[in-house]
């Protein structure tokens, strides 16, 4: 039976290069082409499964069924039987294939690098989908409350013992308030005598008497009771703004702990602090000195009850409000050295000499923190490994500070988690990290050896292959505060002896009428030994100038400038340039930070 | 005697080569003529050469043009391209030292004399 020759047929067969010029050739047609052939039905047969199998372009199949048609005839005008060049044709469908991967060979170069991307495009999008759906067949099981760990020295205290709730009364009283989208309090408790606001910060002060003598009270009192979590109590409602936690991506029993607005106590615990101290100035103005008295202990009480969950965070705002502490106190022995009763003074000294700031209660925190990040985002095959199933540590990502997420790196994850080292490989690389920085941390500073601490071999790993920083991106996140603890600490002990030396220095003077020739002579009446400077592992410096006794500590730079203090770029003392928070390897010789850092008395900032 | 279609795989191109040495041809004329010549060694049907023949023009060493045969079909002549020549002439040293290789191990040539 012919095949049809109709306009539509012989249009749809026509190459786009002969419509283009306007003629209608149809010259597409392999079936025309076969039957305008004469050949034998089972030869034409041949030819046009080959043809038809080797899926090749309209244009290249024509070529191809033109060749095969001319060899039968070549063959039959040769004298050799049709049957015979059928049976000698090979098999249709290598045939096909072969002619198929030959003819795409002679195709021009541009389809050849379109198709080479083709195939580099389905390969990486093949890889892509096989980690993809990798990640999406696990899930992580989220089976530590290490809410339950933080919170156990609270949740063990009897609400009639607790402190947290007298502190919040007392802030209600004085008009602290969260609800709403601010902060809110009356008055800047910032404010020192001589500041053009100290009228009315004091003048508050007074009229809150009442909730001051509450939060002594409650300082007084051993531990705070405070319940870190993810919801507003009842309670704290009274203060705090209603909070029914977070959104939480994962099931388990509360949201990921890095989530940081979880200790809202600490806020409204600096600034009690603060107004102790500002008291205490108030009542130093006053001549009060019992009050002033009282006002310090109770720093020291908030201090305490401010770090009772061993995070990194509370630990850090303990510290703050200790330092602004022994600022205090050395306002009023600076101011009236006569103030405070010899009684005062040593029973305020044995309670500096009793504070104990334990490194690993910072850093374990931090520990917990990162172990229920990776119970939250691995699996767990019950033998401490797992593999990632949600690789892009968004929760890290809002403790450095950005919370972008990009396209790129949504799209990046299952290349990321496929990449990334298991569960067991990475908590065992953190734990080594931390253990080491725990021991670093209480090893002395003149001590530190640069080449071989924590932050160098992070730094190694954070500079090494870009396969080694994927695989332990979630360790590189993490390992970023051990430093800062480790000088925050030491720079917090500086202090302390400073104000140690301070009381020792007045105790001695009051009962000799002059101060010291070296600070041995206050040992051990008024000292029990002579602090080291925490730079360099030697006693620290002494000296009597015409305004009072200076004790300090040669500074970062290592050099003795006679109890000179650095300078910033208004000449102003500026005490924190010397001290351990500039401490490096490269600080000690950097001229910036030349200068003692002078620990009593210190050049407070204003 | 069929060969090893690996060896096929090699011999062939060389022995397509040389056939367009002299001058152009089309596709059942190189088929008669390697059938022939190699006493059917290296006989091969159209699954073979022709992917074979546009190999060999892909690789830029044969040459192709339409013309019409004396029947007034259309008919594709295969030439040898100036790299063609080279490559065939690459290929000939080569096969003369393997042959050579071949016959001192007594594989080809006068097995008497192995």
């Amino acid at each position: 039976m012919g095949i049809a020759n109709n306009f539509r047929r012989r249009l749809w067969k026509t190459p786009l290069r002969d419509l283009v010029r306007g003629r209608i050739t149809g010259r597409l047609d392999i079936d025309r082409l076969l039957e305008e052939s004469s050949l034998s039905e089972a030869a034409a047969g041949k030819v046009r499964n080959v043809v038809k199998r080797t899926r090749l372009w309209r244009l290249e199949k024509v070529d191809v069924a033109n060749e095969l048609i001319a060899h039968f005839f070549d063959g039959i005008e040769g004298g050799t039987p049709i049957e015979e060049l059928i049976e000698n044709f090979g098999d249709e469908k290598q045939t096909a294939k072969l002619i198929r991967r030959a003819k795409k060979r002679q195709r021009p170069v541009v389809w050849q690098a379109f198709a080479w991307a083709r195939l580099c495009f389905a390969v990486f999008f093949g890889v892509y989908f096989v980690a993809a759906l990798y990640l999406m067949t696990g899930s992580p099981s989220v089976t530590t409350d290490y809410l339950v760990i933080l919170n156990r020295k609270a949740a063990g205290v009897p609400a009639d013992e607790a402190a947290w709730p007298i502190y919040r009364e007392a802030l209600l009283e004085m008009g602290y308030s969260e609800h709403g989208d601010d902060r809110k309090f009356p008055i800047d408790a910032h404010y020192r005598p001589g500041d053009e606001e100290w009228p009315q910060l004091s003048v508050f002060l007074t009229e809150h008497a009442g909730a001051l003598a509450r939060v002594r009270e409650a300082a007084d009192r051993e531990k705070s009771g405070y319940l870190m979590g993810f919801h507003t109590t009842p309670d704290d409602a009274i203060i705090f703004e209603p909070w029914d936690g977070v959104e939480d991506p994962y099931s388990g029993p509360h949201p990921s702990l890095m989530r940081l607005d979880i200790l809202k106590n600490l806020g409204p615990m600096r600034l009690l602090a603060r107004l102790m101290s500002a008291d205490c100035a108030r009542a130093l103005e006053a001549g009060d000195a019992d009050t002033a008295y009282a006002d310090i202990l109770t720093q020291l009480g908030l201090a305490r009850h401010t770090a009772e969950q061993a995070t990194l965070v509370s630990g850090l705002v303990r510290i703050s409000i200790l330092a602004h502490t022994y600022k205090t106190t050395q306002e009023v022995l600076v101011s009236r050295p006569d103030l405070w009763t010899d009684e005062q003074l040593r029973n305020l000294a044995h309670r500096f000499a009793a504070i104990d700031i334990r490194p690993e209660d910072m850093l374990n925190g931090g520990r917990l923190y990162f172990y229920d990040y990776l119970q939250r985002t691995y699996t767990d095959d019950g033998h401490g490994g797992g593999r990632v199933v949600s690789p892009l540590p968004d929760d890290l990502q809002i403790i450095r500070g950005s919370t972008a997420k990009d396209v790129a790196g949504i799209a990046s994850r299952p290349a990321l988690a496929a990449m990334m080292a298991p569960r067991d490989e990475i908590r065992k690389m953190y734990d080594g990290l931390m253990d080491r920085a725990i021991i670093e941390t209480r090893r002395p500073l003149w001590l530190h050896d640069e080449s071989e601490a924590v932050e160098e071999t992070v730094e190694k790993l954070r500079q090494s292959s870009m396969r080694n920083r994927i695989r332990y991106m979630p360790v590189l996140l993490s390992m970023t505060f051990h430093s800062t603890v480790r000088t925050t600490l030491q720079t917090e002990a500086g202090l302390r002896d400073g104000v140690l030396v301070g009381i020792g220095l007045e105790l001695y003077r009051r009962e000799y009428g002059a101060w010291p020739g070296a600070l041995e002579e206050l040992v051990p009446g008024y000292l029990p030994g002579v602090p080291v400077d925490r730079l360099t592992g030697e006693a620290v410096r002494y000296l009597v100038t015409e305004d009072g006794p200076v004790v300090y500590s040669v500074g970062v730079d290592g050099d003795d400038d006679g109890g000179r203090p650095p300078v910033d770029q208004e000449s102003e003392p500026k005490n924190d340039m010397a001290s351990p928070n500039k401490f490096t390897g490269e600080a000690r010789s950097e001229t910036e930070h030349d200068g003692d850092w002078v620990l009593w008395p210190v050049p407070w900032e204003e | 005697m069929k060969i090893e279609r690996e060896l096929m795989r090699g011999a062939g191109p060389v022995a397509v080569l040389k056939l367009l040495e002299p001058g152009e041809k089309y596709g059942y004329e190189l088929v008669k003529a390697l059938a022939k010549r190699s006493d059917g060694v290296l006989a091969m049907g159209q699954s073979t050469l022709y992917p074979m023949l546009y190999n060999l023009q892909a690789k830029g060493l044969i040459a192709s043009r339409m013309d019409k045969a004396e029947n007034g079909r259309p008919r594709k002549y295969y030439r040898l391209t100036g790299k063609g020549k080279k490559r065939l002439a690459h290929d000939t040293q080569q096969w003369q030292a393997v042959t050579a290789a071949m016959g001192a191990l007594g594989i080809t040539g006068n097995l008497q004399g192995a």
